[in-house]
């Protein structure tokens, strides 16, 4: 296990690497666009250097020696003795990618030299023109690899120095790899390295003190690297005759000769270590070396498709992983062997100061509003008038609301990151796939710099990268078709993010071909996700929306179609997870547009907190459309299905309850309230007992053994200590017009489907011809009498028991009869 | 479990006693993270039928379960006596309520046996071992196997 000394630096070794491989991406993306551009050049010059010296200085020889490489190409594009050609670029992306393996290699604390780096180190060598290495251990898969061609290079572990650094290697001495970072260093800065060789006489009595006078001479000029023997820690006299002093200067020799200008030194040899900088400039890339780019965009290509597959794996194994989740303590047991294995990454986050200094005001004004309560506190004793207390401990009141809504503005602003952070990504593997695709997009990224909450953006990336790649895979036409339809022939998708209001929504737009709403159909009937009957009169929006459903995407290659489809339901299972959710608005031939909307921040909710019996429930305010006090007679119901007739718009109504699996306390004739709920236009109405109103909450995750009730997001504490548990409403209303739609099922006895809405509006009719019915014929009659009975009498009952048959219950069997035909 | 034996290491255990029904069990104290009063329950619906509920323990919200109902034995009212056992699982926190709680006891390695399931009346994956104590047997808990096990255990009395 590694220490914790040793992980913090790891931590803050990726930490750094990370943020300098992102900025790495982006400037090379921006060479291939303008691979002449002197400042782009030279930044990468600077993050390719800062990469290695970073990763040799905790000992990653493997992403050390790439990035080294990657530099040593810099420096001489930096001289203009080498042009960035397409190669070249794949070289260093293929480059780049090995490095991201090898980290992820470390973070999975994995041994990063297990990483083979030969197939991509090559052809950087071929560049530099210098001698390919060995395709290393055997224990790595070279087999698949192309191999290198014989080699003579005798560095049989395996791994690849500067040439500077073979150099270093052939002196009689080791150098740490700091201190070989502190020799580039100081050699790109024009600095030279010299060992400095001095005797002293024989017959001297103190050749320690004489030694460390002369290291002490060097130490004041140049730096010195390193003694032999080590001057700091031997002091015999004995092992002092001869010292060797390894030195990294700019004076002259003269001046370092006058360095060592102390009595009874007897010789000096002052040598200056070169590095042969005789490198040789590689203006022209041989056949052979172009070959060797081909193969590596091939590897490239199959890694590619690979990784689609993998994908498609990962999608195909989604049901068993939802399976395995049913049973929580049995995943919780395997969970537990292998734990502690990996490094334990720990989420850090980077804050502006700046947040954090308001933040700090506010805890200040915060200690200052606690004083204030004391001191109120000391009056309460002293017998003050009740009304003046009262307008103290008001006003303090809202003073601590004021701070305290602050704090929390403010507190969640720190875990806010740019979107810019995933979106960086992008750009490389639309050109990728672009390329790949014999396509020609460009990406345009919009708003990175819009703020989203760090939890939410970590579950964004993947949503993404399945619409970029839809996007350019499916949505954008080969060049040749765009100009067909007289397109411009590159493609465009825009990746754009902006905040409106407490959502933030992200848009992936191309002017690709459009959904086609026909193949859509086909797909959805072939699939049986849809039955024709249904599929009669369905606004266009619910047809596209069916490229989200589970069973849309099991057919392998559906580009023949509408070519949509590919792991679209993990994308929405995703955002809904996250309390968000995806629109598409497409025009056919013209292109797609999917936005998404998510809301700021996912812990802190504003809340209706409900009552339902004994027990209060939080729902999140965002899908609550409207609430209603009504009489429970006035819900008409059959089965488990119940209406209530809002505006001349049948409502589907469901007892809360009933919905989260609580034993229902029904009293006959009662007032309750309906809370109407929306999730993707569709709403249902929850029915309560009473309202406690709204209030800000911050959401809890249950422990394992209680995540089998998917209707419960989480639960909060409330300011009394109290908890409720707050609804997911999402899957609530889904699982509730499930059952609905079953329901009709049931009584479709012709079996040629039953829409939901037809179902509902049927229902609705008849019960408004019921209520006419009843309002004309039975007006003078008692009414209350009827309707308590309808509402007291659950739904089993009714259906079971005949004797509880009233004349309403009559109508109602009557209507589904009419329903049935 | 490892993490149960930990405080073995110079032969000695300590264990929470506490009663459930006729039966004197103990928790090694080093799962114990604290003892609390019964305060007000959270139904969680639809959650495994022994989960109480939920609780608020300085702001978190942790899982509480009758061990009564978890061991099969007949309900009884929660008395003034009755207490919530906070124990700590592989970082996780749960509440276990039981009859009474009575002591801290120390036993030393000579005075527990290895499992004998007749004894306990327990399935021996369950328990760790049998402490005696003067003429007391108290049935020591393995509390991990027992929260990561879904199946319905039996207590025969």
């Amino acid at each position: 296990m590694v220490d914790i000394d040793e992980r913090k630096i790891l931590e803050a070794f990726l930490e750094e690497v990370k943020e300098l491989l992102e900025t790495l991406n982006q400037r090379l993306l921006d060479l291939e666009n303008s691979p002449e551009d002197s400042d782009v050049i030279n930044e990468i010059f600077r993050l390719t250097h800062s990469i290695k010296s970073e990763s040799a200085l905790v000992g990653y020889k493997k992403i050390s020696t790439l990035a080294h490489k990657m530099e040593d190409i810099f420096e001489r594009v930096r001289r203009n003795v080498l042009l960035v050609n397409t190669e070249i670029m794949d070289a260093l992306f293929a480059a780049f990618d090995r490095i991201m393996k090898c980290l992820s290699a470390v973070e999975n604390g994995e041994n990063e030299e297990d990483v083979d780096i030969t197939d991509v180190v090559n052809p950087l060598l071929a560049i530099l023109d210098e001698e390919a290495v060995p395709a290393a251990s055997p224990t790595v898969k070279a087999s698949d690899l192309p191999q290198p061609e014989e080699d003579n290079s005798q560095q049989g572990d395996g791994t690849v120095m500067h040439v500077s650094m073979s150099t270093l290697k052939s002196l009689d001495v080791e150098f740490s790899e700091i201190e070989k970072s502190q020799i580039e260093d100081a050699i790109e800065k024009g600095e030279k390295l010299y060992k400095v060789l001095f005797h002293i006489e024989d017959d001297c009595d103190m050749k320690y003190p004489r030694a460390y006078l002369v290291f002490n001479n060097f130490e004041n000029t140049v730096t010195v690297l390193k003694t032999v023997p080590d001057i700091e820690k031997e002091t015999d006299d004995a092992k002092f005759s001869e010292v060797a002093l390894y030195i990294l200067s700019s004076v002259s020799v003269e001046d370092l000769k006058d360095c060592a200008d102390v009595d009874q030194i007897d010789r000096l040899d002052i040598k200056e270590i070169n590095f042969g900088g005789s490198v040789g400039v590689g203006d022209l890339l041989s056949a052979d070396e172009i070959q060797k780019a081909e193969e590596l965009e091939q590897a490239w290509a199959e890694d590619l498709v690979k990784q689609r597959m993998e994908e498609q794996l990962a999608e195909d194994n989604k049901p068993q992983a939802a399976a395995a989740q049913k049973a929580p303590a049995a995943k919780a047991a395997t969970k537990a062997p292998g734990a502690g294995e990996k490094i334990v990454q720990k989420q850090t986050i980077r804050v502006d100061t700046e947040r954090l200094d308001e933040l700090i005001n506010l805890v200040g004004e915060l200690i200052i509003n606690r004083s204030r309560f004391m001191q109120i506190s000391d009056k309460i004793t002293d017998s003050s008038s009740i009304q003046e207390l009262k307008a103290e401990i008001e006003d303090a009141t809202s003073e601590l609301e004021r701070i305290s809504d602050q704090m929390q503005m403010k507190m969640m602003q720190t875990r806010m990151v740019p979107v810019g952070t995933i979106f960086s990504k992008f750009p490389r593997m639309v050109r990728d796939l672009a390329n790949s695709l014999h396509k020609n997009i460009h990406l345009e990224i919009i708003g990175e710099n819009t703020e989203i909450d760090k939890t939410v953006i970590e579950h964004l990336a993947e949503p993404l990268t399945h619409l970029i790649r839809n996007s350019v895979d499916h949505g954008v036409e080969s060049p040749d078709e765009r100009e067909k339809k007289g397109k411009n022939r590159e493609g465009h998708v825009i990746l754009k993010a902006y905040q409106e209001g407490s959502n933030i929504y992200i848009e992936v737009e191309d002017d690709g071909n459009g959904l086609n709403i026909e193949g859509i159909k086909n797909k959805a009937l072939e699939n049986g996700i849809v039955t024709p009957a249904q599929l009669v009169g369905m606004p266009a929006q619910e047809i596209y929306d069916f490229i989200f459903a589970p069973g849309f995407s099991t057919k392998k290659e559906i580009s023949s179609v509408s070519g949509r489809g590919v792991g679209m339901d993990v994308v929405k299972t995703e955002l809904v997870k996250m309390r968000g959710r995806i629109d598409i608005s497409t025009k056919l031939g013209e292109g797609t547009k999917f936005t998404i909307v998510l809301p700021l921040t996912t812990t802190i909710v504003e809340a209706l907190l409900v009552n339902v019996d004994e027990n209060i429930f939080a729902i999140p305010i965002s899908v609550v459309e409207e609430t209603l006090k009504i009489n429970r007679s006035e819900i008409k119901e059959f089965d488990d299905y119940q209406v209530y007739n809002l505006r001349n718009e049948t409502l589907a109504v469901i007892q809360l309850s009933d919905l989260v699996g609580m034993e229902r306390v029904r009293k006959d004739d009662e007032d309750v309230y309906i809370v109407v709920v929306s999730f993707e236009k569709r709403r249902i109405g929850l029915i309560v007992n009473n309202l406690m109103g709204d209030q800000d909450i911050v959401i809890k995750g249950l422990d394992d053994v209680l995540k089998n009730n998917e209707g419960v997001a989480g639960a909060a504490v409330l300011g009394d200590g109290r908890i409720v548990l707050v609804l997911d409403t999402s899957t609530l209303v889904n699982a509730t017009l499930k059952e609905i739609n079953k329901l009709a099922h049931d009584y479709d006895l012709n079996g040629d489907g039953v829409d939901e809405a037809f179902t509902l509006s049927s229902l609705y009719d008849n019960l408004n011809r019921m209520e006419s019915e009843k309002n004309d014929t039975e007006k003078p009659e008692d009414k209350k009498e009827v309707e308590p009975e309808v509402t007291d009498s659950s739904s089993n009952v009714k259906k079971e028991d005949p004797a509880s048959d009233d004349e309403n219950l009559k109508k109602i069997t009557d209507m589904f009869n009419d329903i049935r035909e | 479990m490892s993490e149960n034996t930990s405080a073995t290491s110079n032969n000695e255990r300590q264990l929470i006693l506490f009663a459930l029904g006729k039966g004197n069990y103990g928790i090694p104290i080093e799962n114990v993270f604290e003892i609390k009063k019964m305060g007000e329950i959270t139904v969680v619906p639809k959650a495994p039928k022994y989960i109480e509920g939920v609780i608020n323990l300085r702001g978190n919200v942790i899982p509480v379960i009758d061990l009564r109902k978890r061991f099969g034995m007949e309900k009884i009212e929660y008395t003034k006596k009755t207490k919530t056992i906070i124990v700590e699982v592989k970082k996780r926190q749960f509440g276990l309520i039981v009859d009474s709680v009575a002591e801290v006891v120390t036993l030393n390695q000579s005075q527990i046996e290895l499992s004998l399931p007749t004894v306990s009346g327990l399935k021996a994956e369950f328990i760790n071992g049998i402490g005696k104590l003067e003429d007391k047997l108290i049935i020591i808990l393995d509390i991990t196997r027992i929260l990561q096990s879904e199946e319905d255990i039996v207590i025969e009395e």
